[in-house]
């Protein structure tokens, strides 16, 4: 299996804890996002998207978007499970990572805050605004929904899912931008609780081979 | 069977593509109208649906759910009659990375909220908080028109959670006045959709 990999990615981090849970060594290839080789002719060959992650399984599949990823590399590889075994518990794991994937993450990823600066014309202050505003709505929605009957150690349950997958590299990236996490307990609770996995940890964009 | 409650507006997307579930399954359920001047007020009962206030939520029985694409996942592991994934684990990665193309890479962005926050924050024009939504709209486009083959419809021969997602996206596209030419193979899915009475539906 080959991953197509940034340190910095938080799609990519999701899916390299993935990887790592279920003991998958897959070959990783390092695509420099900063540097722009994502749009390089031999990259869009993989992903004509020109993202990151990507995926290609021994058999020749080749799959972008980390949530399908993930549900695939659960579907094939089914231990340990990323989802619950029953619906609702189910569903209330892919709610919690759709909140990130789809509601948080998707408008403070680097394309966006590029073309905020370049195209929108904001300064580094507002960009900075933005990212904050918007980082702070997604964790205080995960917040509440935390809160809710379900959670355990992790965000579902007492095991790993995929919405762990979620949250962790988006409390990277917070801390990053130094968004003040106090009134997000829980979420740092849970972030906490997963880098004290191995799995979790050396899924790290600080201790990737690729990292700055 | 137990009621099955969809909570709703009148012009979303996300709401479009459970409606587009639901009747693709011959499902019977029953509609609330949002208004979200109402439950976004402090304290408002919506929020113990949808703590982010926004919609869809679909409750089934005791089941709350919110978040389209989790709700068309719960809706096929419930109702797994006329099927929104495809046989076959790599076609049905197929579907979802497809859909969520739209929904993670293409909708949040150009959504209802985005452009009247920059405008109200920073005054941006409306002249660049419409090009912000056909950048972003064309971007995903390109890239679902790069990833089709020739099947009938977005993967295969049945209509999946990815078509359930670009059809209504497709709608905004025109809201947004975006030249729809470049994406044949995006448009021949829509047309053969918009044969079925599921996909008419607002």
């Amino acid at each position: 299996m080959q991953h197509y990999t940034y340190f910095r990615s938080s799609a990519a981090y999701r899916v390299r804890i993935a990887l790592n849970l279920k003991g998958i060594a897959a070959q990783e290839h390092y695509v420099h996002l900063r540097k722009g080789e994502q749009t390089g002719a031999d990259y869009l060959k993989h992903n004509p998207q020109g993202l990151v992650p990507a995926l290609v399984d021994d058999n020749g599949t080749v799959l972008g978007q980390s949530l399908a990823i993930i549900e695939y590399l659960d579907e094939t590889r089914p231990e340990p499970p990323l989802l619950p075994p029953d619906p609702r518990g189910r569903a209330r794991v892919r709610q919690l990572s759709y909140v990130i994937a789809a509601d948080l993450h998707p408008l403070n990823n680097l394309r966006v805050l590029n073309y905020l600066s370049d195209t929108v014309g904001v300064t580094q202050e507002q960009r900075l605004a933005w990212y904050r505003h918007w980082t702070e709505t997604g964790l205080a929605a995960l917040e509440t929904l935390l809160a809710g009957a379900g959670t355990g150690t992790y965000c579902h349950g007492d095991t790993p899912t995929m919405a762990d997958l979620c949250l962790v590299p988006q409390v990277y990236n917070a801390n990053r931008f130094e968004v003040e996490m106090a009134p997000y307990p829980t979420v740092q609770r849970i972030n906490d609780a997963c880098l004290a996995l191995d799995d979790f940890a050396k899924a790290a964009p600080d201790v990737q081979p690729d990292a700055e | 069977m137990s009621e099955l409650v969809l909570y709703r507006t009148a012009g979303s997307s996300a709401v479009r593509r459970v409606v587009i579930a639901l009747r693709l399954k011959g499902l019977t359920y029953r509609e609330e109208i949002v208004d979200f001047a109402e439950v976004k007020a402090p304290g408002h009962a919506y929020a113990r649906l949808n703590p982010q206030t926004k919609v869809p939520s679909l409750v089934h029985g005791d089941v709350i759910l919110t978040q389209s694409m989790a709700i068309l996942e719960y809706l096929d592991e419930s109702f797994p009659e006329v099927p929104l994934l495809p046989a076959g684990a790599a076609a049905r990665a197929r579907a979802r990375m497809l859909a969520q193309i739209v929904v993670c890479e293409v909708h949040p962005l150009q959504n209802s909220v985005m452009v009247p926050w920059m405008a109200q924050a920073w005054g941006t024009p409306e002249a660049v908080g419409v090009a912000w939504q056909q950048h972003w709209i064309v971007k995903g486009l390109a890239a679902i028109e790069a990833h089709l083959g020739g099947d009938p419809y977005c993967v295969g021969e049945a209509p999946t959670m990815a078509d359930i997602c670009l059809v209504p996206q497709l709608t905004r596209a025109r809201a947004y006045d975006v030249d729809l030419t470049p994406y044949p193979k995006v448009l021949a899915v829509e047309a053969r959709c918009l044969e079925l009475d599921a996909f008419r539906a607002g």
